[in-house]
């Protein structure tokens, strides 16, 4: 089947190809969504590590002061 | 076979693995289903009875054998989460819900604009019908009820518990028009002895399957590497990963 027969689908054009681009936009969905998700995550979890790392240089300062090695900024 | 098991349950091992099969599995899927589309929309012969139309079962039919496919797997993943105590299972059931869910709502749609110049209807209370549109309700219940809670950790034992619950509909889905009157056709595919379908037709069908498959397979990667992330993230190995 080749040419406009094709694209007219035996008169159910109007019923086969909205099934079609459906099928093509619930793919691109998936892909799209599942790249987001991912991209969101890792942005988490950057996040919970510049956390962790801000935390750990919080408490080595708090550390510090309190053996006297530098001053304290509550000195 | 165990280590293999329980090597599963370990989440950086699954973020690596998940990670290595995505292209694989995304490249298979183009192949299967360009050949499917190709074959099936321009070589397959028009049916006796339906003509032209009858070429919406290369998007219908994937659409609803991966609905139920993608739920039985968000079930497997819950059961085995919650009766191991393995978190990677909720991380999957998690993974798979939209996906499954957006496929239950295709085969839905395509079914009803298939069903239009069959039947002369777009829906009708029809035992597969109805019971498609109840998966499509349980996919719903479970994503929202993983959300609901403040505590992540009960999220995740409820959903899981409400799929298992819900597993129930996938053989009354598949044996619908058996055991009932329905205007949906029977089995096509899977019966016992030979299909009903011409080997013309049935080629790209099985290849638009495949490819289905594998899409899915591809996009359970990506989104489970996604799940592992957003519940490791406190965990040394996430660091190390997102800082390479």
């Amino acid at each position: 089947m080749m040419g406009p027969e094709f694209w007219r689908m035996g008169g159910y054009a109007r019923y086969v190809w909205p099934c079609f681009g459906l099928a093509l936009g619930v793919l691109g969905w998936n892909l799209w969504s599942a790249r987001r998700l991912h991209a969101r995550a890792v942005l988490h979890a950057e996040r919970a590590l510049l956390m962790a790392r801000a935390d750990a240089g919080a408490r080595g300062a708090e550390l510090m002061a309190t053996n006297g090695l530098v001053g304290s900024k509550r000195s | 076979m165990w280590t293999w098991f329980y090597r599963l349950a370990s989440p950086p091992y699954v973020y690596r693995v998940a990670a290595r099969c995505t292209p694989w599995l995304l490249a298979g899927a183009c192949i299967a289903m360009l050949y499917g589309l190709c074959d099936g929309l321009a070589f397959a012969p028009p049916d006796y009875q339906q003509g032209e139309a009858f070429r919406i079962i290369y998007v219908h039919v994937p659409a609803a054998v991966l609905s139920l496919f993608a739920y039985t797997l968000m079930a497997t993943a819950g059961a085995i989460a919650l009766i191991w105590r393995i978190k990677v299972g909720h991380a999957v059931a998690a993974a798979a819900a939209p996906v499954g869910a957006s496929f239950t709502l295709l085969a839905l749609i395509t079914g009803s604009l298939w069903g239009k110049p069959m039947w002369g209807t777009y829906w009708a209370w029809d035992p597969r019908l109805t019971s498609e549109l109840i998966l499509l309700f349980l996919y719903f219940g479970v994503m929202s009820l993983r959300v609901a809670f403040e505590d992540p950790a009960r999220g995740d034992r409820a959903a899981a518990l409400l799929a298992i619950v819900g597993v129930v509909n996938v053989p009354i889905i598949h044996y619908s028009v058996q055991w009932w009157n329905s205007l949906h056709q029977g089995a096509t595919i899977i019966q016992f002895g030979k299909p009903k379908i011409a080997g013309s037709m049935l080629w790209p069908l099985l290849a638009m399957l495949l490819g289905f498959m594998l899409f899915f397979g591809a996009v359970l990667c990506m989104r489970l590497r996604a799940e592992v992330l957003l519940r490791e993230r406190q965990a040394s190995w996430v660091r190390a990963a997102v800082q390479a």
